[in-house]
């Protein structure tokens, strides 16, 4: 009952043609992307202690 | 200097780890190909393979597409027969409290608050964490993938939920692609901390199978659990 309600507030057919998902997609991708720039910019300016002992 | 070397991955587990690379490639490529990626009005993969084949290149696509997934999925419940069945490999893989703690260590480093820093046991809780993550994106993009195919559909029964057939079918082909742009993200973040300068011996190990002792003694733990390397004197 409550998945067919779902079932029809959330199938909308014809979705793919205005290909949403190559937006959020992108935005996934870019997010990580970004994240590993941070990562490396950040550890070139401090890098991790050496370990002397 | 000594030539002493410590086993790291075995021989199985190496052939395990460039299979996955070869069959999400070939996954990726049909993959993007049978989504027919529109870049700015271009659409550079159903172009490429038209070249190669001509205009009726689906079947062979969607031949390779499954023929991979198989070869990935297959090489999943190996993986998971060899290394928790045989090599008795399991809680070890899993991010433990010590492992939270030593993490926060780290990441204070990384923000330049701290300068304690942590070796870690084999892997770190970054590390199970994305191991723990590619798990599940690739059983629910094998499980949306075989819900999209008539052939493989019984593989995932669910014919007894009241869904309509178009219901599953929209959200199962949004899952699978929606979860692909997540596996690439984290296939990308795996890519760059492998190849690193600092992890280079790791990267090596991956065809090896060894690491030198002496760089094994250095950056990791010598028990399970990590071990808390502490703030070098300032003189120091």
């Amino acid at each position: 009952m409550i998945l067919q309600a779902l079932s029809n507030v959330f199938y909308t057919p014809n979705v793919w043609q205005n290909r949403f998902v190559d937006e959020i997609g992108l935005l996934i991708v870019t997010t990580g992307i970004i994240a590993v720039t941070v990562h490396f910019i950040v550890r070139h300016i401090r890098p991790p202690i050496k370990e002397s002992h | 200097m000594s030539n002493q070397t410590v086993q790291r991955y075995d021989l199985i587990q190496r052939i395990y780890h460039w299979a996955n690379l070869g069959a999400l490639l070939v996954l990726l490529w049909t993959g993007l190909t049978i989504y027919d990626l529109n870049i700015f009005g271009t659409r550079p993969f159903s172009s490429f393979v038209t070249t190669l084949v001509g205009e009726n290149f689906m079947p062979l696509i969607f031949g390779l597409h499954i023929y991979a997934a198989f070869a990935l999925l297959g090489g999943l419940i190996m993986h998971i027969i060899y290394d928790t069945g045989i090599k008795g490999i399991f809680w070890s893989e899993i991010p433990s409290k010590a492992d939270f703690k030593a993490q926060n260590i780290l990441a204070k480093n990384f923000l330049g608050i701290s300068k304690e820093y942590v070796k870690f046991p084999k892997f770190n809780i970054g590390q199970k964490m994305l191991h723990i993550g590619f798990a599940i994106v690739i059983v629910l993009i094998g499980a949306t993938g075989f819900m999209m195919s008539a052939n493989y559909r019984f593989l995932v029964p669910i014919w007894w939920l009241p869904l309509s057939f178009d219901f599953i079918s929209f959200w199962a082909r949004y899952i699978h692609d929606m979860l692909t742009f997540v596996l690439i993200t984290m296939v990308v973040m795996h890519v760059y901390f492998g190849v690193r300068r600092e992890n280079a011996p790791t990267f090596k190990s991956m065809f090896s199978g060894t690491v030198p002792k002496e760089y094994q003694e250095k950056h990791f733990s010598s028990s399970d659990e990590p071990e808390l390397i502490p703030a070098p004197d300032e003189e120091g």
